[in-house]
C-alpha cells in the first residue's frame, strides 16, 4: 500500500513559484530554498537561510519545516542567522521556457517570412503565390502583373470596393482572353458574354418554374449578387479560381452554380430539363446547299451503285444504310457534322456538270460598222461590264433611248451617239491596258458597285495578267496609230553621205515627222544591228535620226543601218505581223489572235499609207531588194548584205531567215508567202505555222480559235478574237465565286444604277438567256441556295449566297449548347436520331429554273423554312435522359452547354 | 439505478455533440449556399477562420489575467474546445477538402494541423489523465514531485540501515542494494503512463515475493514497509510523467498558435490585396 506523501499543514509544505520564470537549482534534488532566486534568476548566494526572531533576551531561529526546521545552534548573540544558503544554478519554470520557445518561434518565423518577401522577386512570388497555375496560364513570358493589380493603384483593397478589384481583375483577363468575350468585348463580363438587353429577351422567353427543383439552388438564387448578375457585369474570378494546380480545371462548376441565375430551375436533366426547342437537323430550314436525300438514297445511287457511298444498302436505304459517314464528318471537337468538300461527296457523280462550260465573255470589242480601218469587227454587242464601267456621262448617252436587240444586250450601232460611246469604251480599254484590272475595279467602285475588300478570299479579276489584257486590247487601241509610224529622217544628209559610195537610203515617206516612238524603239530592239545601231544614237547628245547635220561618218553608217532595219521591220509586219508580233520578246509567251495582229499592221501603215508616192516606191524597191537588185541600201559589209535569191518562184520570194526571222540577216533562201519565218530568229520566237500548211510536230498555229481554246481548258483568263473570257477552273472557282457574291452584294443595295448595272451582270454570267444550268456561275446556284440576310454596315435587306453546307448565318450570331457527334456515333447508329423521310417532296423548297429569270427580284424566304423536310423529327429530352443519368453518361450541364456563348461558325464543309 | 446515473452522466455531452452537429450543418450548408450563389466563399470562411483563431487565443490571455472577472476558466476552456472543433471544421472548407500547393498556404496549413492536433491531444489527456491521476493513487503537486522523490529515497535508506542493525542481516541492504536503490533515485519517462510495463517494475516485486519465504518475521515486517515504499514511487512516477504529459502537450499548442496568427495574418493581407476577390 502506498503511503501518501503530500502534507496538509501549510508549514511542511515549500512555496513553489510555479508561475515564477525562475525557479531555485535545487529543486530537482527536493531541497529548494525558501527565497528562490531573484527576479534576474540568480541565486541568492550567501543569504541566511532564516531571519531569526527575537523571544525576549534570546533570538530564536525561525527556519521553516521544509528546510529541516530551526537548526541546533540557533542564532548568534546579535540574532545573525548562522545557516547560509548553498549556491545553485536557478533554473527556468515550464511557463517561462514555453514563453521563450514561442518567443524564438516567432521570430524565427518572422526571420523566415522577411527573408522569403525579400527574395519573392528572385524565386518568381513563390512564397507569396498560393499555388501553382495552370499549365496555360503556367508560361514563362507572364508575370504576376499580368493578372494582379500592383499595390498602390486605385483597385488596392483599402480604397476600392471587392467588386470593383474583381473586375479590374477581369480586364486583365480578358485583354488575352478576347476570344471568349464574344463579338463585343464591352459585353464579355456580362452573363454569357452577351448583352444585357438579349439576357433580357432570353429571360422573358423563359417562363419561370421551379419543377421539383432544388431547395439549396432556390435559396442561393436569392442572393443579391445573383440579382446583380443579371444585369451586371461579372468578374472572371467568380467562377475560375486559379492557383489550385497545374491540372486544375477552371471551368469546373455545379449544376447548382448553373441553375442558380436562371428562372426555370430543376433537380436534374433527367427530371425537369425543359423540352428541347430545336428539333434539329434538317427540320428548321432547309439545307444550304441543295441535297435531297430522299432521292439520292430512294433513287440515285440505286441507279448507280458504283458511285454510292459505303455502307448504302439497296434493300433497305432508309433504314439500313450506314453510309452518312462518307459525307459527314466530325469537326476537330468531335461536335458539329461537317459535311464533306464536293471531292469526297459530289465529285464522283457531278464532277462533269460544274466544269468547264461556256466562257464567260466579261470584255468584247463591239462592233462599229463603217470603221473597220480601226476596230475590230466582231458582232459583238457592248459587254455589261464595260457598260456597268463606263463614265456616267457615257453610260447617260449609252442607255439613252436605247435599243436592245432581242437578248437584251446592246449594240453599239443602237445607241444614240455611237462614236462619243466608241470613244468612251476605247479610252476605258485603254485605261484597262494601261493600269491592268485595277482601272476596271476603280471605275466599277466610282459607280457605285460594293466591290470586294482586302479580307476576301479573291478579287474580281484574280489572275488576269497583263498579258492577256493587252492581247485583249493590242495594238489597235491602246496605242495610237502614229507610234507605229516611220519616224522622221534626215534623207539630205544621209543620202549626201552615202552617194560619195554610190548608195542611197531608199523610200521614205514623206509625212514621216514624228520621233522615233518608245514602241518602235522597243520592236527594233529585236534586231542586234538595230539595238546596235540605236544604242550608238543613244550616247549622242545632238545628233538624232531626224537631223543628221554634223554627224560623224560612222554615226551617218549607222543611220544607214537603222533607217534600212526600220524599213524591214515594217515590211515583216505586213507581211507577217502575226508571227512577228509572238515572237516579240515583252509578248512572249501570250497569245495574240490574227485579227488583232492585222489590226496592229493596218495601225502601223495607216498614216503611211495616205503617202502614195512613198508605197509606190517602197513596194518597188522591195521587190528589186528581193530580186537581188537593191544592193545600194545595204549599207554593211558584202558578208552582211543580203544576196538575192536566183529563185524565180513567187512561193519563195521571201527570205525565211532574216534579221527578224532566221540565223542570218536575209536568208539565203528568201521565200514569200507560204514560207514561215526561221524558228528561232533574232526576236527569239517560234516560228508557227500557216493555218492551211500541214502542222509539223511540234508546232502549233496558235491562232486556231479550238487551238486556244484547248490551251485554256483548265479555265482561267485569255483573250479571243476581241473577246476577254474567263473560263470556269472548276468547282469553287473563287473568281466566279467573287462575281456572284459582288453583284449579288451591289444587285441588293438598292434602286440605283450600280444595282441594276450589277444584276445584268449577274443575269448575264449566269447565262439566262440560255437557261441557268449552261453557264458557271448559273451551275453554281443550282446548288448554293440563296438566302436574304441583314447587311451589317447598311442595315438593309440583302441577297447572301450560302457558299457552305454547314450553319450559314444563323438568327444569332452565338449559341450556348453543343452536341458531341463524335462520341454518340461510336455506340448509336445515326438513323436512331436522323430518320429519313422518304415520302417528302423536299425538291419543292428548293427554286425553280424560272425564278431565277426574274432574279434579283423578288425574294423566295418562305421557302427556305417552310418546306417539308426529308427526315422525320428528332429525338426528345427524355430519350436523352435515358443515357445522360449521373452514374451512366453524366448530366452536368456543361456536357451540352456552354457558359461562354461561341460564336457561330458559317463553316460547315470539311 | 445505475442506468440513470450513466444517463445523467452523458447527458451534457450528448446535448452538446447534437448542438455541435448542429451548427456544422449549419456551416456546410452556408457554406453551400455561399458556393452555388457564386459569392466568394473563401474569402467568408477565411475571415471567420481567422476571427475563431483569435477568439481562440484569448484563452490563453484570460489564463494570464485570471484578475478579470470574465466568467469562469472552465467555461472558457469549453468555449476554447467547442470554437478549435469548428475551427477546423471551417479550415476543411476554406481550402475546399484539398491539400494547399502554395508555400505559405502549405506552411500555415501545416501549422494549423499541428496546432489543431496538439490541441486534440491535450483535449484528450485533460479528459483522460486526470482521472486515471486520481485512480493510480495519491494525486501530487507537480512542483514537489523532486522533494517527494526524496523524500521516498531517503526514507527507504533509513528502513534499510535499520533493517541491518535489527536484524543483523545483508539481505534486505543487498535487495536494496540490487535492485531498488537505483529504481528509486531514477526519473520516469514522459511516456510511462503509456506503457504497462514500465508503469509497474514487476521484477522488483517479483524478486521480493522470492525472498519473502526467507524472511524472518522481522524481516518480512521490514521488507513489507519497503515494498509500500516502491509502491509510492510507482504512483509518484505515474504522477509524475503525466504532468509531464499534460503540461508538455502546451509546448507545441501555444506556441505554433502564435505562429498560425502570424502566417494567417500574412496570408489574409496577401488573399486582400492580390486575391481574385481581394
Amino acid at each position: 500500500m502506498a503511503r501518501n506523501l503530500q502534507q496538509q499543514s501549510h508549514d511542511l509544505n515549500a512555496y513553489d513559484r510555479p508561475n515564477q520564470p525562475w525557479i531555485c537549482g535545487h529543486a530537482c534534488e527536493g531541497k529548494t530554498c525558501a527565497l528562490g532566486p531573484n527576479r534576474a534568476g540568480k541565486c541568492r548566494d550567501g543569504a541566511a537561510e532564516c531571519l531569526p526572531l527575537r523571544s525576549g533576551e534570546r533570538w530564536v531561529c525561525t527556519r521553516p519545516e521544509t528546510m529541516g526546521g530551526p537548526c541546533e545552534a540557533g542564532p548568534g548573540s546579535e540574532g545573525a542567522c548562522g545557516c547560509w544558503l548553498s549556491a545553485c544554478k536557478p533554473t527556468r519554470s515550464q511557463r517561462s521556457q514555453r514563453g521563450r520557445l514561442t518567443v524564438a518561434l516567432l521570430l524565427l518565423s518572422i526571420g523566415l517570412i522577411g527573408i522569403f518577401l525579400g527574395v519573392a522577386p528572385l524565386t518568381g512570388h513563390q512564397f507569396t503565390s498560393p499555388g501553382p497555375l495552370t499549365a496555360a496560364h503556367a508560361v514563362s513570358s507572364m508575370s504576376c502583373e499580368d493578372c494582379h493589380a500592383p499595390v498602390g493603384e486605385d483597385t488596392e483593397f483599402t480604397r476600392a470596393s471587392v467588386r470593383e478589384r474583381s473586375l479590374a481583375m477581369s480586364e486583365k483577363c480578358t485583354s488575352c482572353h478576347a476570344d471568349f468575350t464574344g463579338e463585343a468585348e464591352a459585353n464579355g463580363l456580362f452573363a454569357h458574354g452577351l448583352h444585357p438587353d438579349i439576357l433580357q429577351e432570353l429571360a422573358a422567353e423563359e417562363t419561370e418554374r421551379r419543377q421539383q427543383a432544388n431547395l439549396l439552388v432556390t435559396w442561393a438564387s436569392t442572393s443579391p449578387s445573383v440579382e446583380a448578375g443579371h444585369t451586371g457585369q461579372l468578374a472572371c474570378s467568380t467562377c475560375h479560381q486559379e492557383h489550385q494546380g497545374r491540372k486544375a480545371d477552371l471551368a469546373e462548376f455545379t449544376n447548382g452554380q448553373c441553375q442558380v441565375c436562371h428562372q426555370e430551375q430543376f433537380r436534374s436533366f433527367a427530371h425537369g430539363h425543359p423540352e428541347f426547342t430545336e428539333t434539329g437537323y434538317p427540320w428548321k430550314r432547309r439545307n444550304r446547299i441543295y441535297f435531297d436525300h430522299g432521292s439520292h438514297y430512294g433513287k440515285h445511287f440505286s441507279e448507280d451503285r458504283e458511285h454510292a457511298p459505303i455502307g448504302f444498302r439497296e434493300d433497305a436505304p432508309f433504314t439500313e444504310s450506314q453510309s452518312c459517314a462518307t459525307c459527314h464528318v466530325p469537326d476537330e471537337k468531335g461536335e458539329s457534322m461537317l459535311v464533306a468538300g464536293f471531292e469526297q461527296s459530289c465529285a464522283a457523280c457531278h464532277d462533269d456538270a460544274v466544269s468547264g462550260g461556256e466562257p464567260i465573255p466579261f470584255l468584247t470589242l463591239p462592233t462599229l460598222p463603217g470603221d473597220s480601218e480601226t476596230w475590230e469587227s466582231v458582232h459583238a454587242p457592248i459587254s455589261p461590264l464595260a457598260l456597268a464601267a463606263l463614265s456616267e456621262e457615257a453610260y447617260q448617252v449609252a442607255t439613252r433611248n436605247a435599243r436592245h436587240d432581242e437578248s437584251g444586250s446592246l449594240q453599239l450601232s443602237a445607241v444614240e451617239e455611237p462614236d462619243f460611246v466608241a470613244s468612251e469604251l476605247k479610252a476605258l480599254f485603254h485605261e484597262a491596258w494601261q493600269n491592268g484590272p485595277t482601272a476596271l475595279e476603280q471605275r466599277l467602285a466610282e459607280n457605285g458597285w460594293r466591290l470586294p475588300d482586302e479580307t476576301e478570299e479573291a478579287s474580281l479579276f484574280a489572275g488576269l495578267s497583263l498579258d492577256v489584257t493587252r492581247q485583249f486590247f493590242f495594238p489597235g487601241h491602246g496605242y495610237d496609230v502614229a507610234e507605229l509610224a516611220f519616224p522622221a529622217l534626215d534623207l539630205q544628209t544621209l543620202n549626201t553621205h552615202l552617194a560619195k559610195d554610190g548608195r542611197s537610203v531608199g523610200a521614205w515617206p514623206e509625212s514621216a515627222s514624228a520621233p522615233l516612238s518608245p514602241l518602235l524603239r522597243q520592236l527594233l530592239s529585236g534586231s542586234e544591228r538595230a539595238e546596235a545601231a540605236l544604242q550608238r544614237f543613244e550616247e549622242l547628245e545632238t545628233v538624232t535620226l531626224g537631223d543628221l547635220r554634223g554627224a560623224a561618218p560612222s554615226i551617218l553608217e549607222e543611220a544607214a543601218v537603222l533607217a534600212w532595219e526600220i524599213r524591214e521591220l515594217f515590211h515583216l509586219m505586213e507581211t507577217r505581223a502575226e508571227s512577228f508580233l509572238i515572237g516579240f520578246v515583252p509578248f512572249q509567251g501570250g497569245l495574240l489572235s490574227e485579227g488583232a495582229a492585222e489590226r496592229a499592221l493596218e495601225n502601223a501603215f495607216y498614216l503611211a499609207r495616205q503617202d502614195e508616192a512613198f508605197m509606190a516606191i517602197y513596194h518597188e524597191q522591195l521587190l528589186n531588194y528581193h530580186r537581188g537588185s537593191w544592193p545600194d541600201a545595204v549599207p554593211d559589209a558584202p558578208e552582211e548584205t543580203p544576196q538575192p535569191s536566183p529563185s524565180t518562184d513567187d512561193d519563195d520570194d521571201f527570205g525565211s531567215d532574216d534579221d527578224f526571222g532566221a540565223e542570218d540577216d536575209f536568208g539565203s533562201e528568201p521565200a514569200m508567202a507560204d514560207d514561215e519565218f526561221g524558228a528561232e530568229d533574232d526576236f527569239g520566237s517560234e516560228s508557227a505555222d500557216a493555218p492551211e500548211t500541214e502542222a509539223e510536230p511540234g508546232t502549233l498555229n496558235l491562232f486556231e480559235p479550238s487551238i486556244v481554246r484547248d490551251w485554256h481548258e483548265q479555265g482561267g483568263w485569255y483573250a479571243e478574237n476581241g473577246s476577254l473570257n474567263y473560263l470556269s477552273t472548276g468547282h469553287a472557282d473563287p473568281v466566279l465565286k467573287q462575281w456572284l457574291e459582288t453583284t449579288t452584294r451591289t444587285a441588293s443595295s438598292g434602286f440605283s444604277r450600280a444595282a441594276s448595272d450589277a444584276a445584268t451582270m449577274l443575269r448575264f454570267t449566269m447565262d439566262l438567256q440560255q437557261g441557268v444550268e449552261s453557264n458557271a456561275t448559273g451551275k453554281c446556284l443550282k446548288c448554293h441556295t440563296v438566302d436574304i440576310g441583314l447587311n451589317d454596315a447598311t442595315g438593309g435587306l440583302e441577297w447572301k449566297i450560302n457558299w457552305f453546307a454547314g450553319r450559314g448565318e444563323p438568327e444569332e450570331d452565338w449559341q450556348l449548347t453543343r452536341f458531341h457527334h463524335e462520341s454518340h456515333t461510336s455506340s448509336m447508329r445515326c438513323d436512331q436520331c436522323h430518320r429519313m423521310n422518304a415520302e417528302a417532296e423536299y425538291s419543292l423548297a428548293f427554286p425553280a429554273k424560272e425564278f431565277w429569270t426574274e432574279w434579283p427580284g423578288l425574294p423566295d424566304p418562305e421557302r427556305a423554312v417552310d418546306f417539308e423536310s426529308s427526315f422525320e423529327p428528332m429525338l426528345h429530352q427524355k430519350d436523352c435522359a435515358s443515357c445522360h443519368q449521373p452514374r451512366q453518361a453524366g448530366n452536368n450541364c456543361l456536357q451540352c452547354h456552354d457558359y461562354h456563348h461561341r460564336k457561330v461558325e458559317m463553316a460547315g464543309d470539311h | 439505478m445505475a442506468d440513470t446515473t450513466l444517463k445523467v452522466h452523458h447527458r451534457p455531452l450528448f446535448r452538446r455533440t447534437i448542438a455541435m452537429l448542429l451548427i456544422a450543418a449549419v456551416l456546410c450548408l452556408s457554406w453551400q449556399l455561399l458556393r452555388t450563389a457564386l459569392l466568394p466563399s473563401s474569402i467568408w470562411t477565411g475571415l471567420i477562420l481567422f476571427g475563431s483563431v483569435l477568439v481562440l487565443s484569448l484563452f490563453g490571455a484570460r489564463k494570464r489575467m485570471n484578475f478579470l472577472p470574465v466568467l469562469k476558466a472552465s467555461t472558457w476552456l469549453r468555449i476554447h474546445v467547442t470554437v478549435g472543433v469548428f475551427t477546423v471544421f471551417l479550415f476543411l472548407l476554406h481550402v475546399d477538402l484539398q491539400i494547399p500547393t502554395g508555400l505559405l498556404e502549405w506552411t500555415l496549413a501545416i501549422v494549423f494541423v499541428v496546432v489543431s492536433l496538439s490541441g486534440f491531444v491535450g483535449l484528450f489527456l485533460e479528459k483522460r489523465l486526470p482521472r486515471l491521476m486520481r485512480r493510480n493513487g495519491e494525486a501530487l503537486i507537480q512542483e514537489r514531485i523532486p522533494q517527494y522523490r526524496r523524500q521516498i529515497r531517503e526514507e527507504a535508506h533509513s528502513l534499510v540501515v535499520r533493517a541491518e542493525q535489527q536484524t543483523q542481516s545483508t539481505t534486505i541492504p543487498d535487495f536494496y542494494l540490487e535492485h531498488v536503490e537505483d529504481y528509486l533515485a531514477r526519473e520516469a519517462p514522459w511516456w510511462l503512463p503509456m506503457s504497462l510495463k514500465l508503469r509497474r517494475p514487476s521484477h522488483i516485486y517479483h524478486e521480493l515475493e522470492a525472498r519473502t519465504r526467507y524472511f524472518s518475521p522481522q524481516e518480512h515486517e521490514l521488507a513489507t514497509e519497503l515494498r509500500e515504499w516502491i509502491e509510492t514511487k510507482e504512483n509518484l512516477d505515474y504522477q509524475d510523467a503525466s504532468m509531464k504529459l499534460l503540461k508538455g502537450w502546451l509546448f507545441f499548442h501555444v506556441p505554433l498558435g502564435f505562429c498560425l496568427i502570424l502566417f494567417g495574418t500574412i496570408h489574409g493581407i496577401l488573399a486582400l490585396l492580390y486575391g481574385p476577390h481581394g
